[in-house]
């Protein structure tokens, strides 16, 4: 490192060491520790024009909850997929309770016929999950 | 974990994640990003809608790219600064043609003329004016690096170059406004300004 260097470290990338490059960054703080009545001039000059470009940061304001929302409605959409391609294992599975749960099924019906009071307990729990609170409907309407 | 440094990509699991459609992945990416790649355009276009439309497009190329996305080939971050700076370029390109004629004003407001934050305002502005007449790269570099905190490596990389052509862009870049706000040095720049040659 040199005076040339730094110079030209500082005059490109200013006075802050945290934005010089990071491999010559240690070499340059010792350089400048080693110099300081060399460099403070630069350093000062360049450490001005710094705090000139952070002023314009009040400029730009923050981007909008709407454009957020329009950028998500584009985002790649989920696929309801239960298995993996190709996992036979788990298709057997499934297969397999499909089925168990058909035997069981016919069996209980036989054994135990549908009575009157377990008709109406069954139309009581159908009414009561296929209602709609107005949050879910809310957030039905969200979604679509 | 065996990493990269230079290659390793902070957000690669939830570009991941997001193209395969999960939405929180997708939420995280916005809410990490999208100020960033507004404040980029904001500062190559200067005008606020504009950057809202470049910010937009950017990430529905992003959407479009993540199902696909390939770990290790370029930083996404980088990548999407690369795609709004491109996105940029074609739109300064439409408009230079036309002549931005409020550029330079800074009317008073006598109602306000005391107000501190007023002044603060007024300053940005007038910097933000200066950076808006520094040649298009030169803007890019300047952004990057002094604004959006990028390392020369990652600024050179979305810039398409190399590190030494971006230590150019960069020296120009700041002599260039050193220059340009050379009246207002004191104002601007505080005591450090003052009795500099800025």
């Amino acid at each position: 490192m040199d005076l040339n260097r730094f110079s030209a470290i500082v005059e490109a990338y200013g006075a802050d060491p945290q934005r010089w490059p990071e491999a010559e960054r240690a070499q340059a703080q010792a350089f400048a520790a080693g110099n300081a009545a060399a460099v403070s001039g630069l350093l000062a000059e360049e450490g001005a024009l710094d705090l000139a470009i952070a002023a314009s940061e009040r400029d730009v304001a923050d981007p909008s909850e709407l454009l957020a929302a329009r950028i998500l409605k584009h985002a790649p959409k989920g696929e309801a997929r239960v298995f993996a391609p190709g996992d036979r294992r788990s298709v057997y599975a499934l297969a397999a309770c499909a089925v168990f749960g058909l035997v069981v099924g016919f069996a209980g019906s036989r054994a135990f016929p549908t009575s009157g009071a377990d008709e109406a307990s069954d139309t009581i729990i159908a009414a009561t999950f296929q209602s709609e609170t107005p949050d879910e409907l809310a957030w039905l309407g969200e979604e679509g | 974990m065996n990493r990269n440094i230079e290659t390793y990509d902070p957000d690669g699991e939830l570009v991941r994640q997001a193209g395969a459609g999960d939405r929180g992945a997708a939420t995280a990416l916005v809410r990490k990003h999208l100020g960033r790649i507004k404040g980029v355009a904001q500062r190559m276009l200067g005008d606020p809608a504009e950057a809202e439309d470049v910010a937009q497009e950017v990430f529905l190329r992003a959407w479009r790219e993540a199902p696909k996305w390939k770990p290790g080939q370029a930083k996404f971050e980088t990548w999407m600064h690369r795609v709004a700076l491109n996105l940029c370029y074609d739109r300064l390109r439409r408009r230079r043609e036309t002549p931005d004629a409020e550029a330079g004003l800074m009317v008073a407001d006598p109602a306000q003329g005391a107000d501190e934050a007023w002044l603060a305002r007024q300053r940005a502005a007038r910097v933000s004016e200066a950076m808006r007449k520094l040649p298009e790269r030169q803007r890019a570099a300047i952004t990057l690096c002094h604004l959006q905190e990028m390392s020369n490596i990652d600024a050179a990389a979305a810039l398409e170059v190399s590190v030494e052509a971006l230590e150019s862009l960069l020296s120009r870049g700041r002599r260039a406004l050193k220059a340009a706000l050379a009246d207002v040095a004191g104002d601007l720049m505080g005591p450090l300004g003052e009795g500099e040659a800025v």
